[in-house]
């Protein structure tokens, strides 16, 4: 017999599940979605561990009996700010689990609240590693004195980092055992090209379209919210913005630019500078639609200040679209990259470079074909993640 | 897009037809039977010349455009290199140097049929002289040349102020016609952009803006009439389109890379219909790292030197130039007089280049990989580069990390050109990757070594001072003998060889196709000249005007 | 309806204004001097009195001089310097100097538009000889728009009837087969395309040598009658115009297929369901309708992006257009050149949206702009 007896607690209320727990929920269901997402982390994890994968510093070092780890010495304090910040990002589902089962249902979603954590930790490790360490600069020349090693682990492909006199012997060699994608024009190694190239892909895409995102997302709220003047003298710099063709706005950016800046640097403002137009219009349209709903008059008779009102009740309601933008976005980055590569207005370490570099010689197959593979790969990845959000968030969008 | 980015020619070449000569033998074409008339040739240029004016033009297409159409009044032989009559039948120069006297052919006439009179060699030259009109390169080499007088309608006489080796050549200017340049405003002549009038072979048809430009033979040349019928160069950028457009028979000869050399030559459809040429002109000019002499560290010449033993030319001119040009050890053009031969490259020699570092100074003194003075300043340098051609790039990046290897912190900058030319004029650079053009046969390097041309934005812009090198640019180029003048020269190319103020890279080649439909291609010394050619009237050009 | 096109023109003048204020900025006050630039690159080895003479007359031809007010002020003449002054307060003054020069400058150039003088390029000139700047656009707008606009008409054609047949079979396998097709089409990179097109399919290339991979005329093409010339100019542009629709269809199709889903859904196709009528009719003749004015709406306003767009694809097959101009005037920082096609392109894109949102609102009674 079932027990039919009236419990005396009240029933556990119905877990709710925040916005951004539905679509992820859709998008699980995705296989499209599901194998982009893991691609993408994948790229990032190559690229991420790009020194091991390919370079001239070995892992371990054995000389006179004595051994090191060469390739830790080596690494910058980029790359490992870059290792913990993808290390932090894999491990947000377990946080967001914690924060879930440790705090009460609060405003914000256990999704920023473990984002925030995340974000605190890697920016105070990030500082203290700066401060702290200087990483070895000067040249080991392990691959030259490798037979006087005892026992050298190379990376799996151990060739030089840059090109250099003795690479030039070896230049625009087919695919083999060596180099498994061939040498470039140079002699570089092209696995190592699309590994290090990743890390170009990966910041242009992420950061500037971070940038853009955020420039956009700010103003579009204040325009959304506010209206009226604001919304006017807003909306005509965004007019303006929108109205001057990119490439040119690139192009003089990019001559003010001073020259101690490095050039990936410079593309990633760059691009992020002039591309917050879309985002703009979709935050504004969001706020003009948000503003009248019944939860933000009932926070603002709450008396609740503006500012929070806007951070933590408007804005994460009208990220829909800007995170369909944003995915379509940052592929859209890497195109623009292999562009500016093209019309050489920048030289970064990146597969558009790879791509133009080869683009006059067809017949050394191995360059461009890995680098427009791989460009197609990502971006296509990136357009299919993009249409699986949007079609998560409502098929009927008309984004 | 130009090809490679020359910072300046020394353009001596572009008043001298003379010397130019890319396209004009001595006195003209040769002679041809009548079946060997007629036919168009097809060639190409990487970049449109900005304006067509024979005066004020700047760039190199112009120059080649200009060389079919006017003449000027003495020539060299692309042979024997001497001085031969052209528009002029004789010339006296006086013992001093200082009098020269043309007496003009008198069969030279313009294409309308005009005589050439020697109002016209005075209209020229009070044209270039005139300083409202835009052309101060050239005018600048008649600044001590008192003037150009008509003795009488055949004969002109040019008065110079100082005796020097080049006021021959200098004084062989190119010929207008005064009754169709004569002006009341310099503006007007100034303006002038496409008309182009003048004794030689050819006439100037038409300019179509980004498309071509067309020549037609000259039915009133007073010379050897030319073996075409017309000549026409089209615009493509792109060096792979133009390549295509060569092997698809649209057109008739083109120059290449050394890359696209080497690997047309295992093509058998290239092989197959098109002639292979390698040669060198005087035009073609040498590559160069300039360091910058008035700063540390590049102000010690065992710096410098060093600098040169870790630049190993000989594997970048074999895998990267395929070994089309020769490494340079000066300015003069290899087969010119002024060279000195017996001087052999600095070789690439880490260690000697260790060694001068360490006498200047400088070794890795705490153990970190990089060179440090005795003040414990790090070698670290900045490396300009006009973000130009890929070849260029490739050797910086190449050659730096050379340099890095060595323990000096080398960091390259791109410029874009507007922004690298203020750097370079101020003198604000430690070292820069460029290239002079050539002139002529002989030429006089006090522009660019001598001391009294840094300031100013002269063409010493590496500031590089010495006295003796001063004391020989200055005797030799007022020394008319020949050979007195050019054993000053060999002196001055070994102090430039110990001193090293540039690197000196390549001397360049140039690299042509010519379609085997075309005959009588032979290579002077000084280099080819589609006035040789033919096609005569069996060799019908392919694809003209017509579609699919 | 009268009213919201009036409004919209006049909003259009301070967007416009806004737009060339900043753009002359912008490169009035990027670093690097241009007519130096251009005057060393192509005479070289010049006495600099002369030099400066040359530059100062262009540059006052071009309405680019540069004053120095604060700095004489504060320094006096340059001619006294023995030499340069260094620090903070020199940078300052030179700064504000050219924001200065730029300001007047920029009155100047406006009101040299307003009789509609619109300067002269730097570095361009029309196969006339002019530097107008308008004449130079007037030439190269129609090969950018021969290109466009068979490349538009081709998206259209290919990509309304691919999104509607996806929406008919929506979930089958065409939809999915269909989308996925696209995107793929959409995400290879324009130069990867136009590499391989030339390469294999081009003349003198390695592969089929269908087409010619330079221009849009054979040599010689103005001899030709209409016919020949015609048949030549689409042989010519055939491999460009598949570099620009490959990528373009991925969004029309999209969108067309989203409009006839919502229209499938609306009440009035349940309506003539449920009155019997068969399928086809339904879709074909309702529904369709319905859909394609959005689409022809989504064209009009993707317009305006065809005429930078299309950098790329003129650069590789050397076809002179306005995309290409663009570019190569911002490099060389042609002042009158970029800000001719700046107000040119603004003046388009407004225009275009313009008549975008008034055809929407024509095609829907149910939309109104107030």
């Amino acid at each position: 017999m079932s027990s039919l007896l009236p419990t005396t607690e009240a029933a556990p209320l119905a877990r709710s599940r925040s916005y951004g727990a539905i679509v992820w929920r859709q998008l699980r269901k995705r296989p499209t979605a599901m194998v982009s997402l893991g691609v993408i982390v994948l790229l990032a994890f190559l690229a991420v561990i790009a020194p091991f994968l390919a370079g001239e510093v070995p892992i371990r070092w054995v000389e006179k009996g004595e051994v090191s780890w060469p390739i830790f010495r080596y690494l910058d304090n980029t790359e490992y700010a870059g290792m913990l910040a993808f290390l932090l990002a894999v491990l947000l589902p377990v946080t967001v689990r914690l924060v879930r089962a440790g705090a009460e249902r609060t405003a914000v979603s256990p999704l920023v609240r473990a984002a925030f954590i995340h974000g605190a930790v890697w920016l105070a490790a990030t500082v203290v590693l700066f401060v702290v360490r200087t990483p070895e600069r000067h040249y080991g020349f392990f691959l030259e004195r490798a037979p006087q090693a005892e026992s050298a682990w190379f990376p799996l492909i151990a060739t030089p980092r840059h090109p250099g006199y003795e690479s030039l012997a070896h230049r625009d060699e087919a695919p083999s055992w060596r180099h498994p994608l061939g040498t470039d024009r140079l002699g570089q190694d092209i696995v190592l090209r699309i590994l290090y190239g990743a890390r170009t892909a990966m910041t242009i895409g992420f950061v500037a379209v971070g940038i853009g995102a955020s420039i956009g997302i700010a103003l579009g709220s204040v325009s959304g919210y506010f209206g009226r003047w604001v919304d006017l003298v807003l909306m005509r710099v965004a007019e303006v913005f929108m109205f001057i063709p990119q490439i040119v706005l690139i192009i003089i950016i990019l001559a003010v630019t001073p020259s101690w800046v490095p050039p990936l640097w410079a593309v990633v403002f760059v691009i992020g500078v002039t591309g917050w137009t879309g985002y703009y219009r979709y935050m504004r349209a969001e706020l003009l639609r948000i503003r009248s709903e019944d939860y933000i008059t009932a926070a603002r008779a709450l008396g609740i200040p503006t500012w929070r009102l806007l951070l933590r009740h408007a804005v994460p309601n009208g990220m829909a679209p800007i995170l369909v933008g944003a995915t379509f976005g940052i592929a859209g980055a890497v195109f623009l990259e292999a562009s500016l590569a093209f019309l050489n207005l920048v030289q970064t370490p990146s597969w558009g470079e790879l791509l133009n570099d080869g683009r006059q010689h067809l017949e050394y197959w191995w360059g461009w074909g890995s680098a427009g593979a791989i460009i197609f790969i990502t971006v296509l990845v990136y357009n299919l993640l993009g249409e699986a959000i949007r079609d998560a968030i409502d098929p009927r969008l008309k984004i | 897009m130009g090809g490679r980015k020359t910072a300046a020619c020394l353009v001596l070449a572009s008043c001298l037809c003379v010397l130019a000569a890319a396209s004009a033998p001595a006195a003209g074409p040769p002679k041809f039977t009548p079946d060997q008339m007629g036919g168009t040739l097809r060639g190409n240029f990487n970049a449109e010349p900005q304006t067509l004016n024979p005066l004020t033009y700047k760039d190199l297409y112009a120059r080649y455009v200009k060389e079919y159409v006017v003449e000027s009044l003495i020539d060299r032989d692309p042979d024997t290199l001497q001085l031969v009559p052209w528009l002029a039948d004789r010339w006296e120069v006086s013992p001093d140097g200082l009098v020269i006297t043309f007496h003009l052919d008198p069969r030279a006439k313009f294409s309308d049929g005009t005589p050439v009179t020697a109002d016209d060699v005075v209209f020229t030259y009070e044209t270039i002289v005139n300083p409202k009109i835009d052309c101060q390169s050239l005018a600048s080499y008649f600044e001590h040349c008192r003037g150009c007088e008509k003795i009488d309608d055949r004969t002109v006489r040019f008065t110079w102020k100082k005796p020097y080796f080049l006021s021959l050549e200098f004084s062989a200017i190119d010929v207008l016609p005064k009754h169709i340049y004569q002006f009341k405003d310099p503006k007007e002549f100034n303006d002038i952009n496409d008309k182009l009038v003048g004794t030689g072979p050819f006439t100037f048809k038409e300019w179509k803006t980004g498309q071509h430009i067309i020549l037609e033979r000259n039915e009133n040349y007073w010379g050897n009439p030319p073996s075409f019928d017309r000549v026409v160069y089209r615009f493509i950028l792109e060096e792979q389109a133009s390549v295509q457009a060569l092997l698809a028979g649209e057109l008739d000869f083109l120059a290449v890379t050394p890359e696209w050399w080497m690997k047309l030559k295992e093509r058998p459809d290239a092989t197959d219909h098109f002639n292979f040429f390698r040669y060198s002109t005087p035009q073609n000019g040498y590559s160069y790292i300039g360091w910058n002499n008035a700063r540390p560290p590049f102000n010690d010449a065992r710096v410098r030197l060093a600098m040169t033993h870790l630049v190993w030319r000989e594997q970048i001119l074999k895998h990267m130039m395929y070994d089309v040009g020769s490494v340079a050890t000066g300015p003069f053009w290899p087969p010119s007089p002024q060279n000195e031969a017996s001087l052999k490259p600095w070789p690439f020699d880490r260690d000697a280049a260790r060694r001068l570092l360490r006498e200047a100074g400088w070794e890795d003194r705490n153990g970190d990989g990089w060179l440090e003075n005795a003040e414990g300043n790090r070698f670290e340098f900045e490396f300009c580069s006009a973000s130009g051609d890929q070849i260029t790039r490739d050797m910086v990046r190449v050659i730096g990390e050379e340099f890095r290897r060595m323990g000096i912190d080398m960091h390259v900058r791109l410029y874009e050109w507007s922004i690298f030319t203020v750097k370079f004029d101020n003198h604000d650079f430690d070292a820069v990757m460029l290239a002079w053009g050539g002139g002529g046969v002989e030429e006089d390097p006090y522009q660019i070594f001598h001391s009294s041309q840094i300031a100013d934005r002269g063409s010493n812009f590496i500031s590089f001072r010495s006295a003796e090198a001063d004391r020989l640019t200055e005797t030799a180029r007022m020394t008319l003998d020949a050979q007195k003048r050019n054993a000053l020269y060999h002196q001055f190319h070994r102090l430039l060889h110990r001193e090293q103020p540039y690197t000196f890279m390549f001397a360049r080649e140039s690299l042509r196709l010519v379609s085997k439909r075309v005959k009588g291609t032979q290579v002077h010394k000084m280099g080819m000249f589609p006035m040789d050619w033919w096609i005569g009237r069996e060799g019908a050009a392919p694809r003209e005007g017509q579609g699919p | 309806m009268k009213t919201y096109i009036l409004k919209r023109l006049l909003l259009m003048i301070p967007t416009l204004i806004g737009i060339t204020i900043v753009t002359y900025f912008i490169v009035r006050l990027a670093p690097g001097d241009p007519i130096e630039a251009m005057i060393r690159n192509q005479s070289g080895n010049i006495d600099p009195k002369a030099m400066k003479e040359s530059a100062q007359k262009i540059r006052d031809r071009l309405g680019l001089i540069e004053y120095h007010f604060l700095r004489d002020r504060l320094f006096g003449p340059e001619s006294t310097w023995k030499e340069k002054p260094a620090g903070a307060a020199f940078w300052a003054a030179e700064a504000a100097d050219k924001v200065a020069s730029a300001a007047v400058g920029y009155v100047q150039w406006f009101g040299r538009l307003c009789v509609g003088n619109f300067g002269e390029s730097i570095k361009y000139r029309t196969s006339g000889g002019s530097r107008n700047p308008l004449l130079l656009m007037a030439e190269r707008i129609p090969v950018t728009a021969t290109l466009n606009v068979i490349a538009e008409t081709l998206i259209f054609f290919i990509a309304i009837p691919v999104g509607f047949a996806a929406a008919r079979y929506q979930g089958k396998w065409f939809d999915r087969v269909s989308s996925f097709v696209l995107l793929a089409l959409w995400s290879i990179p324009a130069i990867l395309a136009a590499t391989l097109l030339i390469g294999y399919l081009g003349l003198g290339g390695r592969g089929l040598e269908w087409f010619p991979i330079g221009n849009l005329h054979s040599f010689g093409y103005e001899k030709l009658p209409l016919g020949a010339y015609l048949k030549d100019l689409l042989w010519h542009a055939a491999l460009p115009v598949v570099c620009l629709v490959y990528g373009g269809l991925a969004y029309l199709a999209k969108m067309g297929r989203a409009s006839l889903l919502e229209n499938l859904r609306a009440d009035y196709v349940r309506t003539a369901r449920a009155k019997g009528l068969p399928e086809e009719r339904v879709v074909y003749h309702h529904a369709l309708r319905n859909s394609l004015l959005p689409m022809i709406t989504a064209l009009v306003l993707s317009i305006p992006g065809l005429i930078g767009g299309s950098v790329i694809v003129e650069y590789i097959f050397s076809i002179q257009g306005t995309g290409l101009l663009l570019v190569d005037a911002a490099k060389a920082y042609d002042l009158a050149l970029i800000m001719a096609e700046t107000l040119l392109y603004g003046v388009l894109t407004l225009v275009f949206l313009l008549i975008g949102d008034v055809l929407y609102a024509w095609a829907d009674p149910r939309v109104r702009y107030e």
